[in-house]
């Protein structure tokens, strides 16, 4: 699955957007050079993408989120980077839920550093699922 | 007393033995009235006139044989005990857990009808203004009834715990946002106390047996 960031040179390519607790989600995360500008230090700098995962709470009642999963990506001289990464999901969950007065909804993020700039933030909902519920996920979610 | 049965079960490998808190509720119940009923009583005795004090006696009185009694049902059974062959439980699951309590003086041979229900509910907290608001709903509720047996001064019961796969979820608990299943008893029959008993579940995010589905709101009846 690709994903269109917020940053126009960055791209994230999400192998499978549904994983089992205890399992991972991979995703090939690429940048291309900025138009024009080296990526030298000073104001604009790309001085990384940092990728993260994690879920939040819907619903009623007051908002519980966590980021789970979190890392750097460095950028070479042109801002340039390419890099796979697997970003665990915890054996404990929480699953995907769509419930009554509550959801808890699983975002996969990638976030632009520049230096002195607004970082350029893009995210992607993914599915997570209970341990062998992978083999067997035969509909639609609800969440989606 | 010991009627020869050994006290507490062990778990079955991979289970769980759930234990009620019955003794602590009894306990915590006399911790607290016994000096406020005193206090009541003291106060009406030394501001009123002879029939004042009368009343204050009788107060002292009940409360004084309800504590007995209540002592005396106390010591006459073990804690209930809820012997889980799975723990925690999974979506899906579906097994038989063992409801057991055991008598510490000689108690009659006897049927006892156990009601209950398993239930999954989900609690939200929220705040509006300065007030923390909380909100529950259950979205899954089974209730069952089966029939105990006291021999030898064993309570037995067997009570069917499934868990769906379509309905609930598994068990989580945040700050504001929490998902718990929990079995609520009604054990009239057995004990004059605290006839009312509840165990809390663990469901974790796994399903049992390769059971179908992925987990989600429930589906209405077809």
């Amino acid at each position: 699955m690709m994903q269109r960031s917020a940053d126009p040179n960055l791209s994230i390519q999400i192998e499978h957007d549904i994983a089992e607790v205890g399992s991972f989600f991979a995703c090939t995360v690429s940048r291309s050079p900025t138009d024009g500008v080296t990526n030298e230090p000073g104001r604009g700098q790309v001085r990384g993408v940092r990728i993260e995962l994690g879920w939040s709470t819907e619903g009623r009642g007051d908002t519980d989120s966590d980021t789970v999963a979190s890392l750097v990506i460095p950028v070479d001289e042109f801002g340039m980077a390419n890099a796979r990464v697997e970003l665990p999901v915890p054996a404990n969950g929480p699953i995907s839920y769509d419930g009554a007065l509550i959801r808890v909804r699983w975002e996969l993020s990638a976030q632009t550093d520049i230096k002195l700039g607004v970082d350029q933030r893009s995210s992607a909902e993914v599915l997570v699922v209970p341990a062998r519920g992978l083999g067997t996920y035969d509909r639609a979610h609800p969440l989606r | 007393m010991s009627n020869g049965v050994p006290v507490g079960s062990s778990p079955p490998p991979g289970g769980r033995v759930l234990t009620s808190t019955r003794g602590t509720s009894f306990i915590g119940c006399v911790a607290v009235v016994v000096p406020l009923v005193l206090v009541i009583a003291i106060v009406i005795a030394l501001n009123g006139g002879l029939v004042a004090t009368f009343f204050a006696v009788v107060l002292v009185g009940v409360t004084t044989a309800a504590v007995v009694l209540g002592a005396s049902e106390y010591r006459k059974w073990d804690d209930l005990e809820f012997v889980l062959p799975q723990w925690p439980l999974r979506l899906g699951s579906d097994m038989p857990a063992e409801l057991i309590q055991r008598a510490k003086v000689a108690v009659p041979d006897r049927d006892i009808p156990v009601s209950g229900i398993l239930f999954c509910r989900e609690k939200v907290t929220y705040q509006v203004g300065t007030d923390t608001r909380t909100e529950k709903n259950d979205v899954h509720r089974i209730p069952f009834n089966v029939v105990g047996t006291v021999r030898d001064g064993v309570f037995r019961t067997t009570i069917p715990v499934q868990i769906p796969v379509h309905s609930g979820a598994p068990t989580i608990d945040f700050e504001h946002n929490e998902i718990r299943w929990r079995v609520e008893l009604d054990l009239e029959g057995l004990s004059r106390l605290q006839t009312k008993q509840s165990f809390e579940l663990v469901v974790a995010p796994q399903l049992s047996g390769g059971s179908g589905v992925i987990q989600d709101s429930p589906r209405p009846p077809a």
